[in-house]
């Protein structure tokens, strides 16, 4: 999906927190969405959902579906997309609150078809959990209970519930939180290899160094950087946005960069 | 399936429970009744026709009506509010009814009840939602409180009325309508809970099976596709004018629509396109029995048929609990 | 439930109690001693509790008389002189004693009182349509409260007996109305409204006048012509749920001297709730419908034409209604007249 940040913002509680930020996230590639707490990220997200409206500037996407024989329309702020229709293309996973639920995996990625139901609730494509289970790698899981998963399965239920949605536009927000290293890793890794164009808010920068293609910097609502991880992560951005200091070092097998932090904070 | 199931189950439980009750009928007499209303047979003693046509069948049906209302308010209310002890009645809304009832039971006036009743619901919601407004959005957790602080309100102002103006006979009433009691249904009645069960309790069903999406809280609802705003208040009315049918006609029956959500999902799961509707018949088919034994276990006397859903209920649920693989929320 | 505590009610030696906000007028009492007939008269401003004039009774009035009142035992040294009624049953009892110029209140009025009652009682302050407070109640400065139900000496009624008593005032609660097993009459029968009467005749120190009422009851009752049988149901309230006379009450006492078979005899209880299946089922011959200002015989006549069900009855169909006020509707001196005035009603529909 063509992706379009448009001078975005809006204020929460009379302060701008998100600021003008125009951005154009690569379409079919995992883009990181970087700052510190309180930055915007999680604001952004939501803008980028359409669940906000912004005050200032707008978020584009095509207006109709994109398939292989059908042109898109005109870029559309994605807030003045029908409901349905915006669901069945743009998918938001936040982080999820501990309330218990009492549900099969399958139903919970079953919630994903929801844009899809009719009037009573039946699911015209029957299949389409099945396919959404496969493709997250989770179908071992289908008849298990929610509440017996570890934290990173239950992360990838959670992305095939995103996919039982059949987006275009995938937003993930902080998805490797209260995972283990190599969840952290098989989750990105698979996100970034769907295809389907993603955003996904990120803490820890040497993930998004190593499996972003393209991030974005937010500090204070604004766009501090926008690029490939190689060119903005820089000591200078990471001193001015984080107050940290630390090297940056080039991976001898893949050739991104990693931060290596010298354990000094600059005020 | 549960639900073809469930409408065996309940017509033939009104079908019993017509030929059941404190006079001596045979089923053979009661079926003669019954034909000669649907035109199949000739005429039937008149104290026949008044005990099995004007008596029982109006109260069955009513308790059917109102039972798959209450079970169908409380599991929406369950889920709007993401709280398991919610019920029907939280929005204030018995409490409101109870007051208008009671108002109206003290001077005199009682066939306004259904009126006043419906009345007082509806004001007491106006009155949580207001509340529950000022300075902000209506979220479930305000809406909660807004409800809490309108009942005790309602119920002080009913205590209030019932104490200044109520001689030893009006208390007796009045005890009987705030613990629920069919006894006074009539067609009329019939048509009141059946036609809100109907018209509002099917759009109920329709517009509940949203209520999944809010398993994962309201953004998740909202990025699925839900206005979350528009689906939490329609549905808020919309139980609001079931409820206060139910309880225009029958009173505060307790206990239906707090835990026949929770028995019921034990069996179903959670999700609403099934929990509604089975909820629905399970409910129907509990008070028409519970109805039927508050008449009939203390020949000639007559219970409220709240204390019988309480008694009966609260063991089934136990014994559901324990064996189910757990409840919407546990 | 009740204790029994022996009290002493001697208008020899009283202390006066308070809690609380004192009316002033009460600030002026003065602890008496010395005999009955010593100390001020009601003409000197306000009056002390010991009253001493002396008094309208016969001047051998039997005290000091100790009954046992529903369980609680209670002793007046002399005939009350300022005496509060509650409910109907017990004014008119006081009434029809000849002791209406002794009431200084009476409340919670079921309803007027008969005709031949009505001049002694014109003049009687009506303290509350309800039952009053305690403040209200002491302010009248009681020797004597008489209660129709034993629920009217609770805390939040006049206050309870015990307490009462420990300000100097005597109780005296309808025996017909106790609940405690044992007090409770089961069955009630004129017998035992003739013994209350009786009974607070000695009280009130008017033992004569109270034999003159039970020998003129006995006559009207002996004069009543009993019916001939007939199935009634005495309805006195509720309209989706009646509440009946049942087995052991006033309703049943009545109905059975009147000669009428109640349809809800077997029911052991005073009044109970049942079913209109059970009333339709019975199809009674009469039904007795309690005239109340709550629930007037108006409305339940119309209330049984309205109901489809009941709508079906013979009784109702041809109107074989008899009313009954709800003040006659309980133990007390309108009984025997009631029965009377219930063997009338039906023989004017032809039986």
């Amino acid at each position: 999906m063509e992706l379009t940040l448009d001078g975005v913002g809006v204020r929460l509680g009379g302060r701008w927190v998100v600021d003008g930020i125009d951005a154009t996230p690569p379409p079919g590639a995992l883009t990181g969405l970087l700052g510190p707490n309180g930055a915007g990220k999680t604001t952004l997200l939501r803008l980028v959902a359409g669940l906000l409206s912004p005050e200032a500037g707008a978020v584009l996407v095509p207006s109709a579906s994109s398939s292989a024989d059908q042109p898109t329309g005109a870029p559309a702020g994605v807030h003045t997309l029908h409901r349905r229709d915006r669901s069945r293309r743009i998918a938001l996973l936040e982080q999820e609150s501990s309330a218990s639920v009492p549900l099969t995996v399958r139903e919970v990625v079953g919630l994903g078809r929801i844009p899809y139901r009719t009037l009573w609730g039946s699911d015209p494509d029957e299949a389409a959990v099945d396919r959404a289970l496969d493709a997250a790698s989770a179908a071992h899981l289908a008849d298990r209970s929610w509440s017996t998963l570890s934290g990173g399965e239950r992360q990838r239920v959670h992305v095939a519930r995103a996919l039982a949605q059949e987006p275009e536009l995938l937003l993930l927000d902080e998805p490797t939180n209260h995972l283990d290293v190599s969840a952290q890793l098989s989750l990105l890794a698979f996100v970034r290899d769907l295809g389907v164009t993603a955003v996904a808010a990120l803490h820890d920068l040497n993930l998004a160094a190593a499996f972003c293609a393209h991030v974005l910097v937010l500090s204070q609502g604004r766009l501090v950087a926008a690029g490939p991880p190689e060119s903005v992560l820089t000591p200078a951005l990471l001193r001015s946005v984080y107050g940290i200091d630390a090297e940056i070092l080039t991976h001898p097998r893949t050739g991104r960069p990693v931060i290596a932090l010298t354990g000094d904070v600059t005020p | 399936m549960l639900v073809g199931t469930g409408l065996v189950v309940l017509v033939a439980s009104l079908l019993v429970t017509v030929t059941i009750g404190p006079a001596d009928l045979g089923v053979g007499e009661v079926a003669r009744v019954v034909a000669h209303h649907l035109g199949l047979a000739g005429d039937v003693p008149p104290l026949h026709d008044a005990i099995v046509w004007d008596l029982r069948a109006p109260r069955v049906l009513t308790a059917a009506a109102v039972g798959a209302g209450l079970a169908i308010a409380g599991a929406v209310m369950q889920s709007l509010t993401r709280n398991p002890l919610a019920d029907p009645y939280l929005l204030g809304l018995s409490s409101g009814a109870s007051l208008g009832a009671v108002a109206v039971l003290v001077v005199g006036v009682s066939v306004l009840l259904p009126v006043a009743a419906f009345v007082g619901a509806l004001g007491a919601l106006v009155a949580t939602l207001t509340l529950a407004r000022t300075g902000g959005s209506v979220t479930p957790t305000r809406a909660v409180l807004a409800g809490l602080a309108v009942s005790q309100l309602a119920a002080a102002a009913t205590s209030f009325v019932i104490f200044w103006t109520a001689t030893g006979d009006s208390y007796r009433e009045i005890l009987s309508w705030l613990l629920g009691s069919l006894a006074g249904a009539t067609w009329p009645s019939v048509a009141i809970a059946g036609g809100a069960l109907l018209v509002v309790g099917t759009t109920v069903l329709a517009t509940g099976t949203r209520l999944d999406a809010f398993t994962f809280g309201d953004t998740a609802a909202a990025a699925l596709g839900i206005d979350v705003d528009r689906t939490r208040w329609t549905l808020m009315t919309l139980v609001a004018l079931l409820t206060g049918a139910m309880v225009a006609v029958s009173g505060a029956i307790g206990f239906v629509g707090l835990v026949l959500p929770h028995a019921v999902s034990v069996v179903t799961g959670p999700a609403h396109r099934r929990l509604l509707p089975v909820a629905g018949l399970t409910g129907a088919v509990f008070l028409v029995w519970a109805d039927t034994l508050a008449r009939t276990v203390f020949a000639p006397r007559e219970l409220p048929v709240g204390i019988v859903t309480a008694l009966v209920g609260v063991p089934v649920f136990a014994v559901l609990l324990r064996r189910g693989r757990g409840t919407a929320w546990s | 439930m009740s204790t029994s505590s022996l009290t002493r009610l001697t208008t020899a030696r009283r202390t006066f109690v308070r809690l609380g906000v004192v009316p002033v007028a009460l600030l002026a009492l003065a602890a008496c001693n010395g005999d009955p007939g010593s100390s001020a008269t009601p003409d000197d401003g306000p009056l002390p509790l010991s009253s001493g004039t002396p008094t309208t009774a016969a001047a051998d009035s039997g005290h000091p008389v100790t009954v046992d009142n529903c369980g609680t035992s209670v002793t007046f040294d002399a005939p009350p002189q300022r005496i509060v009624t509650i409910k109907s049953s017990a004014t008119e009892l006081v009434a029809a004693l000849g002791a209406a110029d002794r009431l200084v209140g009476s409340a919670f009025s079921d309803g007027p009182p008969p005709a031949e009652l009505a001049p002694a009682l014109a003049d009687v302050p009506v303290l509350s349509d309800k039952v009053p407070g305690q403040e209200a109640l002491l302010t009248t400065e009681p020797d004597l409260v008489y209660g129709g139900w034993e629920s009217n000496f609770s805390a939040d009624g006049v206050g309870e007996r015990a307490t009462l008593a420990g300000y100097g005032i005597g109780t005296y609660v309808s025996p017909s109305a106790c609940k405690e097993p044992g007090y409770q009459p089961d069955p009630l029968t004129f017998d035992d409204v003739f013994a209350e009467i009786r009974e607070a005749g000695a009280v009130l120190g008017e033992p004569d006048a109270a034999e003159r009422v039970v020998a003129e009851q006995q006559a009207t009752l002996d004069a009543v012509a009993p019916l001939d049988g007939g199935s009634v149901v005495w309805w006195s309230s509720g309209t989706d749920t009646p509440y009946v006379g049942a087995g052991i009450g006033a309703p049943e006492m009545i109905l059975e001297a009147a000669g009428l078979t109640n349809v809800f005899a077997d029911v052991h209880d005073t009044w109970t709730s049942v079913g209109w299946e059970q009333v339709v089922a019975a199809d009674p011959d009469v039904l007795v419908l309690v005239d109340s200002t709550w629930n007037t015989a108006e409305n339940k006549k119309a209330a049984l034409a309205a109901n489809p069900a009941t709508a079906a009855l013979r009784a109702v169909q041809e109107q074989r209604y008899v009313v009954v006020p709800f003040a006659a509707s309980e133990a007390g001196v309108r009984n025997a007249d009631t029965v009377a005035d219930v063997v009338a009603q039906v023989a004017a529909f032809g039986g």
